[in-house]
């Protein structure tokens, strides 16, 4: 890998992100509550794209748990041992007619499971044994006789060698019958729960440190497999008990079917526990970006090591007394976001509206608007009598209080002048009206003038974008330090007192913009309806940005939405489902009541397209539209959609919720 | 194998072209398919319309036949049949053309599958370019344009040209491009393709296009994709797009020059249709070789009016086995 910051943060960084993430992994704190280790039955383990359920999977899985880097296995590390796999969905879509029936194919996918989940204990045993040291600890391979299989078919061979070669070959010949229907028999097919249970039965037997082993299975990409695999997986998840158990990793939505094979379908609690990642990370994600950053940059910039306050086999380690260290010390806590807001120091809107005084052009579109509201109010006070170079904050907010049709500029002059001389009132420092829409009023300002707004800059705004995403979080990061990179003298040698890289606000703000087009842009590929949601992130992203550009300001952060009237159709449903399943859009319950007393849902547009529409990431204010507008948004034509823009763009009351700011006008 | 090329004779290529002697004609709209109560389904644009047409009036038997790649099942004249259905149909016959317009690949793939273990030597195929393609200035980017042509695009392997994926494994992915971005991120999110590193990516892209400057939609719009797959001009080829001829060979180059140890050449063409049959006779015959080929295709429905007018007429003849 190189040394550079970039890759540190890079999706392909190096080849180790593979199987093997044992020197990897950051700690979470919740890892003793999900209780995978000494799980009884199934686990369902959801989340949105990226959000790092490969991950955590991949860590609870042999490759990991015994990998050649982990310098102690004990005995009771082997109770729970974990198998991997990701089917290629594209392969089994073909699962599926061909002049076969329903009974052959279901037949044909327990086979397949049989023959890759039989590999993958074979490869977790030698996982275990990658070593001497190991071998001698553990060890006893070659001595596995697993001629009792043989009743199962002839071929299976005497040991574990010969097994994963019959495997291999068996999975050869399932791929050949598939690809010549019409001209071959179907190879013998092999029961996979019965084959996995006789085999780990044997292994029990034979293997003393395996005697108390549990095999659990992790299916990722569950909600990629057709309804009638999920059906028969879901089978797996209801029945299983140790020492075989299954579970499965999904985006949102992902079951298609709660149904088995059978009469019975599953249940949460009585078959399942639902694990849901991004809830889990909820409250404590800032901190842990905070390490994740710093873990990164350690790998890349060592000699940091002394100005970071982590220590890297802190975060490695299970130890319930180390993960208490770190998240339950508040201390550790300030220490982790006071040095990660050094490297991505933040514009707070106080300072954004400061640099909107101090910059020519930022200021000359906030003179030329307020300048435009007393030419509408014919009024002949001065627009300079509203700027005040050490009031910015009072001065951004006032010009869009000129614009509302009750801001009488006579009256809003004595507020001001008020605010300036220090006596207080509505619009002085920290009182509600500048707290509520100051960051709204400096962003319209940037909005007007065209240029991408200093707020998206800070650690702690990353997280907020990122919300609970790690993947995100990261593309943001990666995109900061490229950006970082290409400033001139970025590279010189670190020297001085602060030998950490500081990324100014203007270069990360830039650059986030540039991280979010880019996280955009992929919508299009997000599953059989990628177009449509990538429309409907686009018409009500516009939609919300027309609404930041505005100068009154009057509702100002307007960054979700609720369905207010109309049917939501199954289209609309289907689109709305799978806009979830993609962390497109983000559920969320609404606090108020519809007025027949129904909850109405609110979706939020992912936070991490906020930096592209320049619109807040912050959960604030909520448009309604109608079920029809919205299926517009995902499937009408350009014309349409710029007509829904033009129309919900507009500001006006009547589709708002009520205004927190026109109490004050 | 070989395929040749031919364009209508005249000054005008948009004048329909005398087909030759077609004793089968095998047509398709999937579109069709999907209501079985239209009788006579409106085309998905004019020049689908057109080569129906032409084909209408020269062949003495005209199956309207369908694929649906979600549950492999085949369809002929509206009615469940099967591989053997139309292999039937296919063996009775002495010559068979396509029309390439409106059939999806998958139809293609059947059929052609058909035809080895019937005798059958030759194939003729009909493709009708458009004059335009439906689209729209694309969001932020004054000179880029944005087509919708297609929807309900999912990547489902079709049998018989199936090879499994193995992220642990080294293999090759060689995607045709056409206008819509949307169908490589799909390829490439379904297999986590930007995260693996034992992946090798060729973009074949239409050069010249149909038309000057169609070019340009297809490599402006997947720029952001190749960047993230950190690619560069070694890893693109240029074939002229209305070439089911050079497609195959460009195909076979590749093929040839990548060798066996970068494991399955997986297939994507998501560009033009000549693109796609010569992908289809390539599968073909690279079928069961020991370096696996296979085909990764996503079965896109096509939208209604995608394109407008009547281009260039193609026809082109394929021998089987010679």
């Amino acid at each position: 890998m190189s040394n550079r910051l970039p890759e540190a943060f890079s999706k392909n960084r190096n080849e180790e992100t593979g199987e093997d993430n044992w020197s990897d992994f950051i700690v979470p704190h919740f890892i003793h509550n999900l209780g995978i280790q000494t799980q009884t039955k199934a686990h369902i383990i959801q989340g949105g794209r990226g959000c790092g359920k490969t991950t955590l999977l991949r860590y609870f899985c042999h490759a990991t748990q015994f990998s050649p880097r982990r310098h102690e296995v004990r005995d009771n590390d082997l109770n729970h041992i974990g198998l991997y796999w990701r089917a290629d969905t594209n392969f089994l879509n073909s699962f599926s007619g061909g002049d076969q029936d329903d009974a052959t194919w279901r037949a044909a996918f327990d086979h397949l499971l049989a023959c890759e989940l039989g590999k993958e204990i074979i490869r977790a045993l030698r996982s275990l044994n990658c070593n001497d040291v190991r071998r001698a600890q553990f060890g006893r391979l070659d001595d596995v006789d697993l001629r009792d299989l043989q009743h199962i078919d002839a071929n299976i061979g005497t040991n574990l060698n010969d097994l994963d070669d019959y495997l291999r070959r068996a999975r050869g010949q399932l791929s050949m019958w598939i690809n010549n229907l019409d001209c071959r028999p179907h190879p013998t097919f092999l029961p996979a729960t019965a084959f996995l249970l006789e085999l780990i039965s044997l292994l029990r037997g034979q293997l003393p440190y395996l005697k108390d082993s549990t095999f659990a299975v992790f299916i990722d990409e569950y909600e990629n497999l057709r309804e009638e695999q999920q059906r028969f997986i879901n089978g797996m998840l209801k029945h299983a008990k140790p020492p075989l158990l299954f579970n499965i990793a999904m985006k949102r939505n992902g079951l298609m079917t709660g149904a088995t094979i059978g009469h019975e379908a599953i249940e949460d609690i009585s078959d399942y526990r639902t694990i849901d990642l991004e809830a889990e990370f909820e409250g404590n994600f800032e901190l842990f970006a905070a390490e994740l950053l710093f873990f990164r940059l350690l790998e890349v910039r060592p000699q940091l090591e002394s100005s970071l306050p982590i220590k890297v086999e802190k975060l490695r380690s299970v130890e319930i007394a180390d993960i208490h260290a770190r998240f339950e010390n508040p201390l550790y806590k300030v220490q982790m976001l006071t040095v990660a807001a050094r490297i991505l120091p933040r514009v707070t809107d106080h300072d954004a509206a400061a640099i909107v005084l101090s910059d020519e052009k930022l200021r000359s579109v906030l003179t030329e608007r307020v300048k435009t509201a007393l030419t509408r109010k014919s009024s002949v006070i001065p627009a300079t009598e509203f700027i005040d170079d050490e009031h910015p904050a009072a001065s951004v907010v006032v010009a869009s209080l000129l614009h509302r049709e009750r801001g009488n500029p006579d009256e809003l002059l004595k507020d001001f002048q008020k605010a300036v001389g220090g006596h207080g009132g509505r619009l002085a420092v920290g009182g509600d009206l500048i707290a509520n829409n100051l960051f709204g009023c400096v962003n319209s300002i940037y909005l007007q003038a065209q240029r991408i707004s200093i707020l998206f800059s800070g650690f702690t705004a990353l997280t907020l974008m990122a919300r609970n995403n790690t993947r995100h979080f990261l593309e943001l990061v990666h995109r900061i330090f490229r950006a970082y990179e290409d400033e001139p003298a970025a590279e010189l040698p670190l020297q001085g007192e602060e030998p950490l890289p500081i990324v100014p606000p203007g270069v990360q703000a830039n650059a986030v913009r540039d991280a979010s087009e880019l996280i955009l842009g992929q919508v299009k590929g997000h599953g059989t309806y990628g177009p449509q949601l990538y429309a409907l992130v686009q018409c009500i992203g516009s939609i919300f940005r027309e609404r930041h550009r505005n100068e009154k300001q009057s509702e100002p952060e307007i960054n979700h939405f609720t369905i207010q009237t109309g049917d939501i159709t199954p289209t609309l449903q289907r689109y709305l489902s799978e806009a979830e399943k993609w962390s497109v859009l983000l559920l969320s319950r609404e606090t108020k009541m519809k007025s027949a007393g129904a909850p109405n849902s609110d979706f939020v547009l992912n936070p991490i397209f906020a930096p592209n529409f320049q619109i807040s990431y912050r959960k604030k204010r909520s448009l309604q539209v109608s079920a029809v507008q919205l299926l517009q948004m995902l499937d009408g034509d350009q014309q349409a959609r710029d007509h829904l823009v033009r129309e919900l763009g507009r500001q006006g009351p009547s589709n708002m919720e009520l205004d927190l700011f026109r109490a004050h006008t | 194998m070989t395929c040749s090329g031919r364009i209508p004779n005249g000054d005008d290529p948009s004048t329909a072209i005398p087909f030759p002697l077609a004793f089968f004609i095998v047509l398709s709209f999937v579109d069709w398919i999907r209501d079985s109560h239209f009788c006579r389904p409106p085309p998905v644009d004019d020049r689908g319309a057109a080569a129906i047409d032409n084909l209408k009036n020269t062949g003495n038997q005209v199956v309207k036949f369908n694929f649906d790649a979600s549950k492999h099942a085949i369809t002929l004249d509206g009615a469940s049949s099967n591989i053997q259905g139309l292999r039937k149909i296919v063996a009775a016959h002495k010559k068979i053309a396509l029309d390439a317009t409106t059939l999806g690949l998958g139809e293609v793939l059947q059929v052609l599958r058909c035809l080895a273990p019937t005798g059958c030597k030759t194939i003729d195929l009909l493709y009708v370019e458009p004059v335009s393609y439906q689209h729209q200035h694309a969001p932020n980017h004054q000179l880029a344009q944005e087509f919708s042509l297609t929807n309900n695009c999912k990547f489902s392997a079709v049998q018989g040209f199936a090879h499994e994926y193995f992220a642990d494994h080294p293999s090759s992915h060689v995607f045709m491009l056409g206008f819509e971005p949307s169908r490589i991120l799909s390829a490439i999110e379904q297999r986590n393709l930007e995260d693996i590193s034992r992946t090798s990516f060729h973009m074949i892209v239409g050069v010249p296009a149909f038309r000057p400057g169609w070019e340009s939609n297809s490599i402006r719009a997947h720029l952001e994709v190749m960047e993230n797959l950190q690619l560069n001009e070694s890893n693109v080829r240029y074939c002229q797009a209305n070439s089911v001829r050079e497609a195959y060979l460009t195909l076979w180059d590749l093929y040839r020059t990548l060798g066996d140890d970068q494991g399955c050449f997986f297939v994507s063409p998501l560009g033009t249709k000549p693109h796609a049959l010569g992908a289809a006779l390539f599968l073909l015959e690279t079928k069961g070789f020991d370096n696996p080929t296979s085909l990764y295709y996503d079965h896109p429905s096509r939208l209604p009016k995608r394109s407008e007018n009547i281009g260039t007429w193609h026809h082109i003849e394929v021998a089987i086995g010679t």
